[in-house]
């Protein structure tokens, strides 16, 4: 099928992948609040269940996309320091959260509670981030692998 | 539109295409998808490119008429 010609030029695209990107971002983080504010307001799992897949499925396509095409981190270089401050906030912000839902919740030792799955949080977000930083790492090796000259350009 | 005259200065200095995006300063498949006609580089990427390669933008991107590079 031929592909439609665009009616922007160069910098107009630009302009456009820039605004698409912040949609992908407003839609990312305005979720993540939405569904916050949800939790605490006390709504049932069916309830906050469509804003939880759009949120999944929005965190999952990034990820595997980044993946994919072997992009890693912008700025930041994905040593074990970044790691283990990423995975920090992570783990501090659901403990925090965890413990002013568990004290709303008037549940027995909220703080313990709220800790205890911040450290859990902290843990899994480690893990994760190894991760990622492996596969993305593999796939870069294998897309800068250098071809045969000889050979045709597929391997571009 | 292939960029052959790219691909072959390279290979005339004996310079693979891990090495050749090492001096411009980007990934080797970025190298890659230009020789391969597949990416439009920026004119700062084709001046650090014709740096690397010791020619001028002429020499590598210049197209008197479409048959100096090879159409797709």
């Amino acid at each position: 099928m031929k592909r439609k010609k665009s009616n922007l030029d160069e910098l107009q695209e630009l302009k456009l992948l820039k605004i698409e990107s912040r949609g992908y971002w407003l839609a990312f983080w305005g979720l993540m609040i939405v569904i916050l504010a949800e939790i605490l307001a006390n709504e049932t799992l069916q309830a906050i269940m469509g804003e939880l897949v759009v949120f999944f499925v929005l965190g999952i396509y990034m990820v595997v996309s980044r993946c994919f095409a072997g992009i890693g981190e912008r700025k930041w270089d994905m040593n074990r320091k970044t790691i283990l401050i990423i995975s920090s906030i992570a783990g501090l912000g659901v403990a925090v959260f965890e413990s002013i839902f568990f004290i709303m919740q008037s549940s027995n030792q909220p703080c313990l509670r709220g800790t205890v799955n911040g450290l859990g949080t902290f843990v899994l977000s480690c893990l994760l981030c190894v991760l990622y930083v492996r596969v993305v790492k593999r796939r870069q090796d294998t897309l800068n692998a250098e071809p045969d000259d000889e050979k045709d350009d597929t391997n571009a | 539109m292939r960029n052959l005259k790219m691909k072959f200065r390279r290979i005339e200095l004996n310079m693979s295409q891990t090495e050749l995006a090492k001096r411009a300063g980007v990934t080797r498949q970025t190298i890659g998808l230009i020789e391969a006609g597949e990416f439009n580089p920026s004119i700062n990427l084709c001046i650090a490119i014709c740096r690397a390669l010791e020619v001028t933008l002429n020499d590598l991107f210049w197209e008197a008429n479409g048959n100096e590079t090879e159409k797709e």
